[in-house]
């Protein structure tokens, strides 16, 4: 089964479970009917968490093959990717509760973490010594920060960054796809 | 024709600037062409190559692809196009380079990247992504559709026209196909 597939299964099931919920207080009166509502939201919650951790551990790998590309990975000159750049990325990755949609190399040899929804666009660029952090809202105006990389260690710096890309989503955003560049060794 | 008559100094507004787009570099795992990936400039510049699409030939601007660019590593697959005005207009810059081979442009972004670190101001990292929406905006892709045809084989190049002024919406490469 696709995961797209299993997605809509486990989806529906946490629907069948609302709807039955429904139905108990239709038919047996209130205390059931809570007790079929924490249920299924409970089946939400370790339902999303069970794809989140899927989702930071496909993310994980993802920087390990990242951590080896050889330089000129693109042909034009790009650069490998440091491991200490890899191992912070990784860090962030971990410590996030609204995961990037894209994972990106740059041909610079720095790590772009990109969220991207129909409500904008922001990205966190992890370099050895500095990252940037940028977001845009569509039809808004660009917000920039430049800081040192050690501070990507610090939780709240990190909560700063969450904040932001909330306000690009409606709802907590679920990987879409990991863009992964080929590359010749 | 002579060669200055050909590529005029400077490049004008209006002008179909032309780049190839290369497998894998600028494609997804799904294959499909990636439009942030063909305009990030690489480091220790602040400029990308491509070509002037309304001077020079599909076929020619084929044939630049193949022998000046492409090689093991990365492989030609078809061009992306961006009029000299929407360049302009994100706050890039396009300036002939002929030294390289005829016809060859540098568009500029106005900032350098050091290696594996990130941009060092915020002013850097707006510009930077001003100008890499902008192109990505503005360009289209044509695939071509025989890749080892001499000839190019795909749709006619044209551009979306960003430029000011009385020219029609769509510039045709100098020859297509047709």
């Amino acid at each position: 089964m696709s995961a797209s597939n299993t997605v809509r299964v486990r989806t529906d099931a946490v629907l069948l479970q609302a709807r039955s919920a429904f139905s108990a207080l239709m038919e047996t009166g209130i205390p059931e009917a809570i007790s079929a509502f924490c249920y299924a939201q409970n089946s939400v919650s370790e339902f999303y968490n069970s794809q989140l951790s899927a989702a930071r551990e496909h993310y994980e790998s993802i920087l390990e093959e990242l951590r080896d590309m050889p330089d000129n990975w693109d042909g034009y000159g790009a650069v490998h990717m440091h491991e200490r750049i890899i191992d912070r990325a990784k860090s962030v990755v971990e410590r996030l509760n609204t995961l990037p949609t894209d994972i990106v190399p740059h041909p610079a040899g720095t790590v772009m973490l990109e969220w991207e929804t129909p409500q904008g666009r922001c990205y966190l660029e992890v370099g050895l010594t500095v990252y940037n952090f940028y977001a845009k809202r569509r039809g808004g105006e660009a917000f920039a920060h430049v800081g040192p990389s050690e501070q990507l260690d610090d939780l709240e710096k990190l909560g700063e960054f969450s904040k932001r890309v909330r306000a690009l989503a409606k709802y907590p955003s679920m990987p879409t796809g990991v863009t992964n560049i080929t590359y010749v060794k | 024709m002579t060669s200055l008559m050909r590529f005029p100094d400077p490049v004008i507004e209006h002008e179909m600037i032309v780049r190839a787009a290369l497998d894998p570099y600028h494609f997804n795992t799904r294959k499909k062409p990636h439009r942030k990936y063909a305009f990030h400039a690489p480091w220790g510049a602040d400029s990308i190559s491509a070509m002037r699409g309304s001077l020079l030939t599909a076929d020619e601007c084929k044939y630049n692809a193949v022998t000046h660019i492409q090689d093991s590593q990365r492989v030609y697959k078809g061009f992306w196009t961006i009029q000299a005005a929407c360049i302009q207009k994100v706050g890039a810059s396009v300036f002939p380079t002929p030294a390289d081979y005829e016809g060859h442009v540098s568009i500029h972004y106005g900032v350098v990247r050091r290696r594996h670190e990130g941009l060092d101001t915020p002013d850097e990292v707006l510009r930077y992504n001003a100008v890499l929406e902008g192109l990505t905006d503005a360009a289209q892709y044509f695939e071509d559709e025989d890749c080892s045809a001499k000839e190019w084989k795909g749709l006619p190049l044209t551009v979306q026209c960003c430029a000011e002024g009385s020219l029609p919406n769509t510039i045709e490469s100098a020859t297509t196909n047709e």
